[in-house]
């Protein structure tokens, strides 16, 4: 139980970081891209605000009147040229580390420093010439190492054909050597971070700036120089390009000004920092919610655990013996109903233990008082024959009748164990008992028993008939000394056996008439407690009893007064097999 | 961009230094600027993209792809589908002030008419000298052109010399005009001439149809004074219209997507429903294009004559700006012209500086 708790909470909670990890990744990443694109955007207007100046700059310079006049075909005087060193404050020496002006007739006007020499071999070796040949009068970005002023670092230059504005043929060449500042100015502008790399590469992939990787690993550098000039491409001239690189994501601009593409990396660390805090609240939630919910199911276990242990013990050293070992649990949920309704099964169970003895006790004595019943016949019998031989030496004619209907009465009675004869059986079993009574009466009644041929072989209880026909003999004739009549018959009646038991005495009480039809709808108790008290009674209740136990639903007693007076009981019974031929 | 005065055009020379000329702008108003970017490779040859496109060259003037062919068989110019001749309003209210019923068909009907306007305290014409003279140079030009010698003087691109009989004496006609127009004439500007004529102050104004709506125009004219201008040829059944004084050129700096662009917008420009518009705005007349009669019927009076001056039109005579150079028209029109009309420098003079300007130029 606690390992499954603790497994479901561990589980949710992983799950849990899972998804959040990914959304967050996910989120970040689009974050990233969102904030980093605008912050290379803005690095990249901060170039091209810086080349701007510059380009502003240079124009003004174009455009001054003794430049223009320098174009003209007529030389300038002394004075005119002197004028040339006041036209290069005209360009901002913060940008600019070295500049030079050459006219279209072979004159180069150095900017400020007097002790820089130019170089018009270098110049025209140069890409910068080359430059001035792709455009007519923009200003251009070259990459290179300085050989026309002889200083050898390898830098930003920038030139310009200047062109005279009314004949645009005559053209000069301002070349300006750039130092680091537009970049560093564009950087602090931008609000450059320190996390993030840097570069700027000119058209062809030349890297010309780069600021990140002071006091780092050079060869790693390289290495990762290396991997973003693949990754780039240098021809697009999109506003903002987005790709991944090794250990980061690159956003490039390009600058159209100088014709530039301004990058920055940004670092894997830097994008999923946010990620790593996240996470980092994820596990130590994670811990604590752990401990919580260990602390929750070892609470919860012992909660419940201890009761059903109980619960369990109890259960299984119940062995049937005692019944006194109850449950005693309070733990206000379900499992004391549990514990509550064992008990009560429990005491339900007794009972019903003591209830199964009882019965018990009474099929032994019962099957006790069956093998006295089949021990006597035998004796009984063997009795009546030597009474029956004593009574035929004497020439007792009378009393060899009697013992013969006695006989044929206590066979049927006593050796028909399982309760079941015919149709036929049933009735000689009344005559046999009439004939005795008729010896005992002499000529105080007659009797007739009748048998139908479709119903003799039926199969019925037996000793039904008995106890109604003793009735009549005993209560029926009570006061009656001749002329008694006994009407028996047994017929099919509607698909059932009917057995009619008809005597001319003294009819039945309307009374007990009425009671005795309502026989079949009363309850066993109270059946017992109508008829054991009344005269007869008892074998009304026994024949009932056990026609109930038999037939269930399926029989009928019907009593009724014929017309001519006198009591007629008949009973309605189902055919249940034909007689067993075994 | 689009226009011709001296800023604009010294503008177009400023960017074209600094490498920096729009894509597509107007370059017919300076010739000069024009023929210095053609020469110096700086526009783009748009014959190809003509050829190419048998629909739109159709829909173009022919004469006017004629005209931009250059001696090396480009055109650098975008040829145009409609044109915008140069003509003259009249206020008909003040000729009939003057008892003048009709406007004058001959040279000597317009200074007779002239002189009875003038008569009748009503000043003739609304002129200007500064930028370029444009209101009082199309007249004395005109005027040359009525005979075959001024014609061919017109037609010459850059002449050599002013001095000739027929620039003589149309520069005699030049001083004369000022007879005949506002006092503040002399060195005032085109708008100036403008407020004259629209103000009821003068009787007589050249211009193009691009200066219609100002007449319906409260902001410049009197309420309904639309109603009561007229518009017609110059006497002798003339109008002024060179094909070049628009002269859109494309700059070859553009990029070649930029190029595209340009040649598409140009094409636009030359579609019937374009060109129905341009009639209705600035009065863009295409011989190729039938004005619809809903159009017609809803344009104003001085309109609707202007759309039938085009059946009497006997001679369109060139615009002097496309056929003088930029020295001329920017600076000796600008200080010498109205020192001549002052009296300041005799004809001599004047023609001596005119020629002076020509070797300028040439250096």
């Amino acid at each position: 139980m606690f390992l499954c708790i603790t497994g479901i909470v561990v589980g949710t909670l992983l799950l849990t970081a899972f998804s959040v990890g990914f959304v967050m990744r996910h989120y970040l990443e689009e974050s990233a891209i969102e904030t980093y694109s605008l912050s290379s955007k803005i690095l990249n207007r901060y170039v091209e605000e810086g080349f701007s100046k510059i380009e502003s700059e240079t124009e003004s310079f174009v455009f001054d009147s003794i430049i223009q006049r320098s174009l003209e075909t007529t030389p300038l005087t002394y004075l005119e040229e002197s004028r040339i060193s006041n036209v290069w404050n005209r360009i901002s020496s913060k940008y600019v580390k070295n500049g030079v002006y050459l006219d279209n007739k072979g004159h180069a006007y150095i900017k400020g420093n007097r002790g820089l020499t130019f170089s018009w071999d270098a110049y025209e070796a140069s890409k910068l010439f080359s430059a001035t040949q792709e455009s007519y009068g923009k200003l251009q970005w070259v990459w290179m190492e300085d050989t026309i002023f002889g200083t050898g670092e390898t830098g930003i230059f920038l030139i310009r054909n200047v062109r005279n504005v009314d004949r645009p043929e005559l053209s000069g060449v301002l070349i300006l050597q750039l130092n680091p500042y537009l970049m560093e100015e564009a950087m602090n502008k931008a609000d450059a971070s320190e996390h993030l790399f840097y570069y700027i590469f000119d058209g062809e992939g030349q890297l010309c700036y780069e600021k990140g990787w002071e006091n780092r690993d050079e060869e790693k550098q390289e290495e990762q120089i290396k991997r973003i000039v693949n990754v780039l491409d240098f021809s697009k001239k999109s506003e903002i390009e987005v790709n991944p690189v090794h250990g980061g994501i690159l956003f490039s601009c390009y600058e159209p000004g100088f014709g530039l593409t301004v990058v920055t990396e940004v670092p894997d660390n830097v994008i999923y920092e946010m990620t790593r805090l996240v996470n980092l609240t994820l596990l130590a939630i994670a811990a604590v919610m752990f401990l919580i919910a260990a602390a929750a199911s070892l609470g919860m276990a012992y909660h419940f655990t201890k009761p059903i242990s109980e619960i369990s013990q109890t259960m299984e050293h119940f062995d049937g013996s005692s019944f006194d070992d109850k449950i005693r649990i309070n733990t206000k949920t379900e499992l004391d109903t549990i514990g509550s309704s064992y008990n009560t099964m429990l005491s339900r169970m007794e009972q019903l233990m003591l209830k199964v003895k009882e019965k018990e006790r009474e099929v032994w004595s019962l099957e006790l008082d069956s093998l006295y019943y089949q021990l006597n016949p035998h004796f009984l019998y063997n009795t009546l024959d030597n009474i029956y031989m004593m009574a035929r030496i004497a020439k007792q004619k009378e009393i060899m009748n009697m013992i013969h209907a006695l006989s044929r009465l206590l066979k049927i009675s006593l050796n028909k164990g399982d309760g079941m004869l015919t149709v036929e059986e049933e009735l000689e079993h009344v005559a046999s008992y009439l004939e005795i009574q008729k010896m005992r009466f002499g000529d105080k009644f007659r009797y007739q028993v009748k048998c139908g041929e479709d119903v003799k072989d039926c199969q019925t209880m037996k000793l039904l008939l008995q106890p109604i026909v003793e009735n009549s003999v005993k209560y029926g004739f009570a006061g009656m000394q001749s002329e008694g009549v006994i009407l028996i018959s047994a017929q099919m009646q509607e698909g059932r056996i009917c057995f009619s038991v008809y005597n001319n005495g003294k009819s039945i009480e309307a009374g007990k008439l009425q009671q005795l039809n309502h026989l079949k709808q009363m309850a066993p108790e109270r059946l017992k407690e109508s008829l054991v008290t009344e005269k007869g009674g008892f074998g009304i209740y026994n024949i009932v009893t056990r026609m109930r136990m038999k037939y269930g639903e399926e029989f009928d007693i019907v009593y009724s007064i014929p017309e001519g007076g006198g009591t007629l009981c008949t009973l309605y019974l189902p055919v249940k097999s034909q007689k067993r031929f075994t | 961009m689009q226009g011709s005065s001296p800023d604009y055009n010294n503008k177009l020379r400023m960017l074209n230094a600094a490498d920096q000329l729009p894509t597509i702008f107007d370059a017919g108003g300076d010739i000069s600027l024009y023929n210095t970017l053609k020469n110096n490779g700086r526009l783009v040859n748009v014959k190809p993209y003509i050829d190419a496109d048998s629909e739109w060259k159709a829909r173009l003037e022919d004469d006017c792809i004629e005209q931009f062919i250059e001696d090396d068989g480009a055109i650098y110019m975008v040829p145009e589908a409609a044109m915008c001749p140069v003509g003259i309003f009249w206020n008909k209210d003040l000729f009939a002030k003057a008892g003048i019923e009709s406007f004058p068909e001959t040279w000597d009907e317009f200074w007779q008419v002239c002189d009875t306007l003038q008569a009748a305290g009503i000043t003739p014409l609304a002129l200007q000298t500064a930028g370029s003279a444009w209101t009082s140079m199309i007249i004395a030009t005109s005027y040359m052109s009525s005979s075959q010698e001024g014609m061919d003087f017109m037609n010459q691109n850059f002449p050599e010399t002013y001095d000739t009989p027929e620039f003589r004496e149309m520069m005699e006609v030049y001083v004369k005009l000022f007879q005949y127009c506002n006092p503040d004439a002399i060195g005032g500007d085109y708008s100036l001439a403008q407020n004259h004529f629209t103000n009821e102050e003068a009787a007589m104004m050249i211009n193009g149809a691009w200066m219609m709506e100002t007449l319906r125009d409260t902001n410049y004219s009197p309420e309904g004074f639309e109603q009561h201008v007229g518009f017609t040829t110059l006497p002798g059944k003339t109008v002024v219209y060179s094909w070049n004084q628009v002269g859109r050129v494309i700059s070859a700096s553009a990029t070649e997507e930029e190029i595209e662009a340009a040649v598409e917008y140009m094409k636009t420009l030359s579609t019937q429903e374009h060109v129905i518009r341009y009639f209705e705005l600035t009065g863009g007349y295409s011989s190729k294009v039938e004005l619809p009669e809903e159009t017609y019927n809803n344009l104003m009076p001085t309109m609707k004559e202007y759309a039938d001056m085009f059946k009497d039109i006997e001679h369109v005579i060139p615009n002097y700006q496309t056929q003088w150079n930029s020295i001329i028209l920017n600076e000796v029109f600008t200080t010498d012209l109205p020192a001549l009309v002052q009296g300041s420098i005799d004809m001599d003079q004047f023609i001596q500086i005119m020629d002076d300007a020509v070797r300028q130029y040439e250096e």
